[in-house]
């Protein structure tokens, strides 16, 4: 009962450090916005979110977009269970 | 002249040092070994390694050193001579009055500076803004640009290094169809600098008479050597040819011809990534139909490109519609 609704309404997804390779899962509300996850993926690896990049299929992710936005404005990016996100630790140069 | 004298009134404390060893006695070596161990990385460091080594310094190279190594703690090493001296007799009360709690203090007020100035034209560049700051570039071009030209995001050259994320940039890349555009711009940020890469016809063979494959490396540092990231450069395309199952031949891959045009420089340690992105924004207005190496090149990319108020305004421009 409750397996069919959350495969409706949620989303698996995996979060890639590629600092490590170490992969971190979470399920989540395909309305949430990305932030949340973000924000959960930094406390749970205490990161500092402001020197982290999420990258998904290699195309920055925005923060204030949910899952569910991502698939109705790009269709490649539809985000799918299992589908993996990359945590990247922001660069700069001069 | 063996010995300088300390400037009383501007010199600060340091410059004592350009004295014998036998002065290791003298109260400034006290206030060294009293501090020195907290300051491991910074120049008082430096100089108390150098005294032990009863090495020699000439003022301007104090100077030098100081500025390369920056105090964090910017404690007594800013005091001049005299209040030094008046101030030695308290100095079991700072001690007490300085735990690290103030130099912490002094590090999260220095990081929160950089950080409210992140975002501001003179600070370096970010791989976030300037994707920020590219994507407004893009969407503002001509259809007819956007379908000849491909583009590879900034971070990819950078994740490409790393080995855990190689194979992962490569399918990336196989996405974005790079072998039927004229032109591939690379952004790359590495070793923390910015400078950009256009691949040129690589859909071409080396048959062709007029559009010949070559790259073209943009640099605004010319003095720290582009060529170094040639090996590096060469490794990357032959995997995109091999992961597009490409027919060409490992010798001609690596026969490419890697050229390096003079273009405008920068002037601080700070702009590469504008430069970066003025490039981009030139060399798309103004990319010819068939680049060729015999007739044209080096093209617009010269010296006399163009000027620091066109950068100035442009980045004006390019800062303020990306708000």
């Amino acid at each position: 009962m409750s397996r069919g609704r959350s495969d409706e309404d949620t989303v698996k997804l995996k979060v890639q450090y590629n600092k490590d390779g170490v992969q971190t899962f979470f399920r989540v509300k395909r309305s949430i916005k990305l932030q949340k996850l973000m924000e959960a993926f930094c406390k749970k690896r205490s990161l500092d979110p402001k020197s982290m990049q999420f990258t998904f299929d290699g195309v920055g992710l925005e923060k204030n977009k949910t899952p569910e936005e991502l698939l109705l404005n790009f269709v490649q990016l539809g985000m799918e269970d299992g589908d993996e996100i990359d945590a990247l630790e922001l660069v700069d140069g001069a | 002249m063996s010995k300088r004298k300390p400037n009383k009134n501007k010199g600060p404390a340091i410059i004592d040092l350009d004295l014998d060893s036998s002065d290791l006695d003298s109260p400034i070596s006290e206030l060294f070994r009293y501090e020195v161990s907290k300051h491991r990385s910074c120049w008082r460091h430096v100089f108390a390694y150098l005294i032990v080594q009863k090495k020699k310094l000439a003022l301007k190279d104090i100077e030098l050193i100081k500025k390369r190594y920056p105090c964090l703690l910017e404690f007594p090493c800013r005091f001049h001579r005299g209040e030094r001296l008046k101030r030695k007799g308290k100095r079991e009360e700072m001690k007490e009055l300085r735990p690290p709690k103030d130099a912490k203090n002094a590090v999260s007020r220095k990081k929160e500076k950089l950080d409210s100035q992140a975002f501001e034209c003179k600070e370096k560049l970010g791989s976030e803004a300037f994707d920020r700051y590219f994507q407004n570039l893009w969407k503002n071009l001509s259809e007819d640009k956007r379908t000849s030209f491909a583009y590879l995001d900034c971070m990819w050259f950078s994740l490409y290094l790393q080995p855990s994320s190689r194979d992962k940039v490569l399918t990336w890349i196989k996405k974005k169809h790079i072998f039927s555009k004229k032109y591939v711009i690379v952004p790359i940020v590495c070793w923390g600098h910015w400078n950009l890469l256009i691949f040129c016809h690589f859909g071409e063979s080396e048959q062709s008479e007029t559009h010949k494959p070559c790259m073209l490396l943009l640099d605004s540092l010319e003095n720290a050597d582009p060529r170094r990231y040639e090996p590096d450069i060469r490794k990357f395309v032959l995997d995109i040819y091999e992961a597009e199952g490409r027919s060409e031949t490992k010798d001609f891959i690596y026969r490419i011809p890697f050229l390096v045009p003079k273009v405008p420089q920068q002037r601080n340690d700070v702009e590469c990534g504008n430069f970066v992105l003025y490039y981009i924004n030139l060399f798309i207005e103004g990319a010819p139909e068939n680049f060729s190496i015999e007739g044209g090149y080096p093209y617009f990319m010269k010296k006399n490109w163009f000027t620091p108020e066109g950068l100035e305004c442009f980045c004006q421009q390019l800062y303020s519609s990306s708000e």
